[in-house]
């Protein structure tokens, strides 16, 4: 009988043969935590007395929901994890170098076949790369730092068969939102997403990022890519070691709890209405709602590419009057191709307000948060009542194309439908 | 272990961003500050009825974030329990991790303010006004064992390890 890439992960980290359902205890690759968990982290670490982590190449903490700090307390999180960090030699990426997720990926840890925790549950996003990524609360992590080890009951998994490619202007954002729509908020519980069949091909890495992220907001533990020539291409144009990696796909005859079908080719741009994840309708639906904030960026959409893609609405345009355009790169790295590409002049000529690196306000906690009555295209992964900040308005999730295309219009908008610009994108 | 409380009904799928928006963590000293946020948005005014409450919700409770503080802020307000009839998997682990008992169970017939009684060795929840017994889904033994020595830290701190 053949084993689920779950299986194969868990039992390599386990060093054992470990199934769905059973307990396993696992190595952990690699740990990461953010400031929001941080400073609890930090306590936890303390009071079981800890003296150092079990590899401090292999954790790292990330200044990130906090950048810059707030608040005083903000502050006061940040000094306590630099010192903690410096006692036990953890690497610490401060403010302005990134979201967490953004800069796993780059650090080349997050490889096919390594399990990689993070305290944050947008952690699946490893998936993209065959990695097993998945969260840990604070306490938890701190016992996997002291000792490199943690548990995990073994989830089944859900197989998704893509089929076919994206059509133009539909993105792995809007894959993500119909296996959302699809399964439904609680759809993948206790399970993970294996994704294979022809059309896997056709998806490139950020993509596959952004949907391996989304999967943790309908339930599930992880995500999973097969490792594949686009994998082996990522990692080699980053100087990373591609030796060993095609192991990291389900073996035929794997037994799967679930089978679900998706053809590419079939999907349209698609928006997440308030105020839940899974109240996903096609862009047509809501074209023509007006905003007040467009807010392009995240864990999910903060990538160069998603740039690419929203600069080349927004050349030659300007955002509406009235509206906040936010943008928010992934990384500093992102931010440097930005400047480089020239996307950050295009961002700042368009009227954009072009923030450092980091979450922004995606979780409400500063830097462009909602107000009562702000209606909010967002290209994040969340749109739950008062995540911004005010109960009292509303987010719309999409695609960073129909995020530019919006603030240009000034309301929910494709942007094939926007006015010529006469220059070409 | 027992515990018994009045029951504040939920619905599905309550995420920790009701549970204890993430916005109020910046400014928040100590848990104290959380507790009157409690699922503000949800039901206003209902973190005083907290104190000796048994939290009921329904399906994916504990959706969204893996914060501990949405586990810890119940444990300010003084829950005794949150049943459900499936948890957010961060959550659950949180939940086991900190000492907070949580327990998988049909809770469809459950209204607010029924009196109830979970008795977590005999693996059963009794609705006292209803005289209602459920039977509640087993954990695996690291969770019970983590749930009886009162969560992760004095697990760790006696086995010295998972």
């Amino acid at each position: 009988m053949g084993a689920t890439l779950t299986e194969k992960i868990m039992s390599r980290a386990a060093g054992k043969e470990v199934s769905a359902g059973d307990i396993a205890v696992t190595g952990v690759d690699f740990a990461m935590v953010q400031d929001i968990n941080g400073p609890r982290v930090v306590d936890v670490m303390e009071e079981l007395g800890a003296e150092g982590v079990f590899d401090p190449d292999r954790t790292m903490f990330v200044f990130d929901h906090y950048s810059p700090e707030p608040t005083p307390l903000a502050a006061g999180f940040h000094r306590k994890m630099r010192d903690a960090a410096a006692r036990f030699g953890i690497p610490v990426r401060g403010i302005g170098a990134g979201i967490c997720h953004q800069l796993v990926v780059e650090s080349g840890h997050a490889r096919p076949g390594a399990l990689v925790v993070g305290t944050d549950s947008h952690s699946s996003t490893y998936g993209g790369l065959g990695s097993f990524g998945v969260s840990l609360g604070a306490t938890e992590m701190a016992v996997a730092l002291i000792t490199g080890r943690a548990w995990f009951k073994v989830p089944a998994a859900i197989r998704v068969t893509l089929t076919g490619s994206l059509p133009g202007g539909v993105t792995g954002k809007d894959a993500a939102l119909h296996l959302i729509g699809l399964v439904g908020e609680e759809g993948g519980l206790y399970s993970s997403f294996e994704f294979t069949g022809e059309g896997v091909a056709s998806i490139p890495m950020h993509d596959r990022l952004t949907i391996c992220n989304l999967v943790v907001d309908c339930g599930a533990k992880a995500g999973l890519f097969p490792a594949d020539g686009v994998t082996s291409r990522w990692l080699s144009e980053r100087g990373l070691d591609t030796s060993g990696t095609r192991q990291w796909r389900p073996d035929p005859g794997a037994v799967y709890k679930r089978e679900l079908e998706i053809d590419l080719s079939s999907l349209e741009p698609l928006v997440a209405a308030p105020h839940a994840v899974d109240n996903v309708v096609p862009l047509s639906q809501v074209e023509g709602t007006p905003v007040t904030t467009v807010f392009i960026g995240t864990c999910t959409n903060g990538r160069l590419e998603d740039y690419r893609q929203a600069c080349a609405v927004l050349r030659g345009r300007s955002v509406a009057e009235g509206v906040r355009l936010l943008c928010y790169p992934a990384s500093r790295e992102m931010q440097r191709a930005m400047l480089e590409e020239g996307l950050a002049r295009t961002l700042v000529e368009a009227g954009a307000v072009l923030m450092p690196p980091g979450c922004g306000p995606c979780a409400g906690l500063h830097g462009g948060v909602a107000g009562e009555g702000d209606v909010v295209f967002s290209t994040s992964s969340r749109n739950y009542r008062g995540r911004m900040g005010s109960d009292a308005a509303s987010i719309y999730l999409g695609s960073p194309a129909v995020a530019a295309a919006t603030a240009v219009a000034g309301s929910i908008a494709h942007p094939a439908d926007l006015p010529e610009t006469g220059e070409m994108a | 272990m027992k515990i018994r409380g009045k029951v504040v009904r939920f619905g599905d799928n309550v995420n920790t961003g009701t549970i204890i928006p993430v916005k109020y963590l910046s400014g928040a000293a100590g848990l104290g500050d959380l507790v009157p946020h409690l699922f503000e948005a949800l039901r206003p005014g209902i973190a005083p009825r907290l104190r000796g409450s048994v939290v009921v919700g329904g399906v994916n409770f504990g959706a969204g974030s893996s914060r501990e503080h949405a586990v810890t802020a119940i444990q300010a307000a003084g829950v005794g329990a949150v049943l459900a009839r499936s948890f957010a998997r961060s959550y659950f682990r949180n939940a086991i991790n900190l000492g907070l008992p949580v327990v998988e169970l049909d809770t469809r017939s459950f209204e607010d303010g029924h009196r109830i009684e979970a008795d977590l060795d005999l693996g059963e929840v009794r609705n006292l006004d209803t005289e209602e017994r459920h039977p509640i889904r087993p954990m695996p033994e690291i969770m019970r064992a983590m749930l009886r020595e009162g969560g992760l830290i004095p697990y760790f701190k006696k086995h010295g390890n998972l």
